[in-house]
């Protein structure tokens, strides 16, 4: 087909290797029963707030240096909005502007 | 009847009654008056009576602290484990909340005693406590009129007597406002002072919890149960927590005050200007300085509080979706129809205004005009302040625009309720503590004075408002209630 | 100026910023709310009413100031990697309208 370039974007996704969640206290371990690891927070219950795990910054920080990228002094979490029943919240606490790691060549 | 926290710490240390018999008077009071008032949603009477006992008991023991034994009553947007926590609102009817908020876990260790839930406007939206599922709560002053919002029902809860005192948030006014509608004291603290996890979110940068109380002295004790740092909330301040009673009764000579021009200009109500300058008179008795200062921002408030708070609350009311919790509708016929129609038959119709006031400004093409240009105003806001700051102490305004105002008389136009907190918004943009305590009357209902603290200075706010109610009884005055 | 009557006089001063029905649909559709058409007109005047308020922010220029998102500025907290919340399924499920086998149910989705 002349003209036409392909173009092909691989969306990544890598599981963590922390023993907690990324905003809760949480338990990771695999086999569980569903939702006996969702908490309050996971859950999304009125009220709730999270806190972001050390070892999930530490974790991207290496990621970010293991491929020869960027890490910017500040960076910062945005709320994704959207509704799904996976989404408890009903956003996403997501980057977007200023990741931890800044894409290199 | 014995009514503050100070009188029924005296009166329990001294042996006069019993937590339980202290309890019980203010239950019966409750059920005298909440059917006209509706100050409360939930009474938590036999839970409060069992809380007694353990209270008799350690304070026996000789083991008391400071609340132990007093019964508080709680606006209902603190989770309270396996007590109904609605909000005011249809969503939440049926919610039993499955944690303690972080401060009633404070209350709870402190030992003290939970009345009951008090009305409010439905997510802490509106300053009139109208917007409520459980329908409107009067101001014990005047029944037909608004004790202001949202936390009305906790204002009203303790202008009547209901409770000696009971906490409250402020993401706009919310404390101070119906504290001033109601003749009694309320402080809404620093942000970051008192701990968000549990309290119900409406605007996330702008909520703060705090007390309602007779007095500066009982709004102290509450405070020092209420604040502090929790590792729970990430944007709550770690910080020592000063022992706030201790400071009350400093000198506050030399102490220089500040009064915002163009809080002072022409359009303020004649009687509140009237007000307000006799308590500035006190204040110049007692060795204070008055200052001139200026706020030249200070009209963007409004503009600034009604893109963000929107924003935020668009986002943090997602989470009700009646999926996992909270009202569900009927037969939904697909996804689409389960979350339209459990999130319109569950929200009030100011809640729906914000919600989608809120979802258009942070749409896609409106971000950057709306959220992003509040956020850089607030910043200027807040440097209004800190030059200010930099030349008083304290700040004195008003609080309200006007006096409690009759049920139904704004809530055809949602913009004239939104005005009655121009003096109230900016701190909760800026982040600064503020106070309103009672400084006279007009029209036979109350009037109160805001003083506005730099970051972390509640103990001097405390102490201020403590002096005035020192040479003043305006703090002491209660309504008939029938 | 910050009175209630400054305010009351900036309103009738400022054009009111206006939205269409079809732009209060969409958002509606945006934040997931069931609206009636026979609300729909006041909806749109009520909504419209309040972004005027918001007009005003134009007026003052911000060139190179900083959004302030926090009153203080603070960052981020951490939180050392440590699981400390137990398995409450049951008491939490206690509360929801719809499950099963420990699985919250919705209606089918079909992509």
């Amino acid at each position: 087909m002349a003209g036409w370039e392909a173009v092909i974007g691989l969306e990544i996704h890598a599981q963590l290797a922390t023993s907690s969640k990324i905003f809760s206290g949480a338990s990771t371990a695999f086999g569980a029963e569903p939702n006996t690891q969702a908490c309050t927070v996971d859950l999304g219950f009125p009220g709730v707030l999270p806190v972001l795990n050390t070892e999930v910054v530490n974790m991207a920080v290496k990621f970010g240096v293991a491929i020869g990228a960027e890490i910017p002094p500040i960076s910062v979490f945005a709320r994704k909005n959207y509704f799904y029943p996976d989404l408890p919240k009903g956003y996403q606490i997501s980057q977007f502007e200023l990741p931890i790691v800044i894409a290199s060549t | 009847m014995v009514t503050t926290i100070k009188q029924i710490q005296r009166g329990l240390a001294q042996k006069k009654f019993s937590s339980v018999e202290i309890t019980q008077q203010f239950l019966d009071r409750i059920d005298s008056h909440n059917p006209t008032i509706n100050c409360f949603i939930t009474v938590t009477g036999e839970l409060a009576l069992q809380q007694a006992k353990s209270a008799d008991l350690v304070i026996a023991k000789g083991e008391a602290r400071a609340l132990t034994g007093i019964p508080i009553a709680h606006k209902d947007i603190f989770c309270t484990d396996g007590i109904k926590t609605s909000c005011a609102s249809r969503m939440l009817d049926n919610f039993i909340a499955p944690y303690d908020a972080t401060i009633i876990e404070k209350f709870k260790l402190d030992g003290a005693v939970m009345l009951g839930k008090t009305n409010m406007d439905e997510f802490a939206m509106g300053s009139s406590s109208e917007n409520s599922y459980y329908g409107p709560v009067a101001n014990p002053w005047d029944m037909e009129r608004v004790p202001g919002g949202s936390s009305g029902g906790s204002a009203a809860a303790v202008a009547a007597s209901l409770a000696p005192a009971a906490t409250g948030t402020d993401t706009g006014g919310s404390i101070r406002q119906p504290a001033a509608l109601c003749g009694i004291s309320g402080i809404k603290p620093t942000y970051g002072r008192v701990s968000r996890y549990g309290m119900i979110a409406f605007g996330s940068s702008l909520d703060q919890g705090g007390p309602l109380a007779r007095s500066a002295e009982d709004c102290a004790i509450l405070l020092q149960t209420m604040a502090g740092f929790d590792p729970r909330d990430s944007t709550s301040i770690d910080r020592a927590v000063p022992d706030y009673s201790e400071q009350l009764n400093a000198d506050i000579k030399g102490l220089k005050i500040g009064l915002p021009k163009e809080l002072f200009a022409e359009g303020l109500d004649a009687d509140i200007a009237k007000v307000i300058e006799t308590a500035i008179q006190e204040y110049r008795r007692l060795g204070a300085e008055v200052v001139d200062i200026q706020l030249p921002n200070s009209n963007l408030a409004i503009p600034v509080y009604y893109v963000v708070a929107p924003a935020e609350c668009s986002s943090n009311l997602s989470r009700f979706d009646g999926v996992r919790f909270g009202h569900r509708c009927d037969n939904p016929n697909d996804l689409e129809d389960l979350y339209k129609r459990s999130r319109a038959e569950g929200f009030g119709d100011e809640v729906k205004r914000r919600i989608m006031i809120g979802t258009y400004v942070l749409s896609a093409g409106y971000y950057d005009a709306y959220y992003l240009k509040a956020q850089q105003l607030r910043r200027l806001i807040k440097q209004d302040y800190e030059k200010a700051f930099e030349q008083v102490d304290v700040i004195l305004c008003p609080v309200t625009p006007e006096v409690a105002f009759k049920q139904g008389a704004k809530t055809d136009d949602p913009v004239s309720m939104y005005l009655q907190d121009i003096y109230t918004l900016s701190l909760n943009l800026a982040g600064l503590p503020g106070m309103s305590i009672p400084a006279g009357f007009s029209q036979q209902l109350p009037v109160g004075m805001q003083l506005i603290g730099n970051y972390f200075d509640e103990s001097r706010l405390l102490n201020v408002a403590h002096q005035f109610q020192q040479v003043t009884d305006w703090h002491l005055k209660t309504p008939e209630v029938g | 100026m910050l009175s209630l009557r400054a305010f009351q006089l900036q309103r009738r001063k400022y054009p009111e910023m206006t939205l269409k029905n079809e732009d209060v649909r969409n958002i509606a559709q945006l934040a997931r709310l069931q609206i009636d058409d026979s609300t729909i007109e006041q909806l749109t005047s009520d909504l419209s009413n309040i972004l005027a308020l918001a007009e005003q922010m134009k007026a003052v220029d911000t060139t190179n100031v900083i959004p302030m998102a926090h009153p203080m500025d603070a960052i981020q907290r951490l939180r050392d990697d440590e699981v400390t919340e137990t398995d409450q399924r049951d008491k939490f499920q206690g509360i929801a309208p719809d499950v099963e086998n420990g699985f919250y149910r919705v209606p089918k989705v079909i992509e």
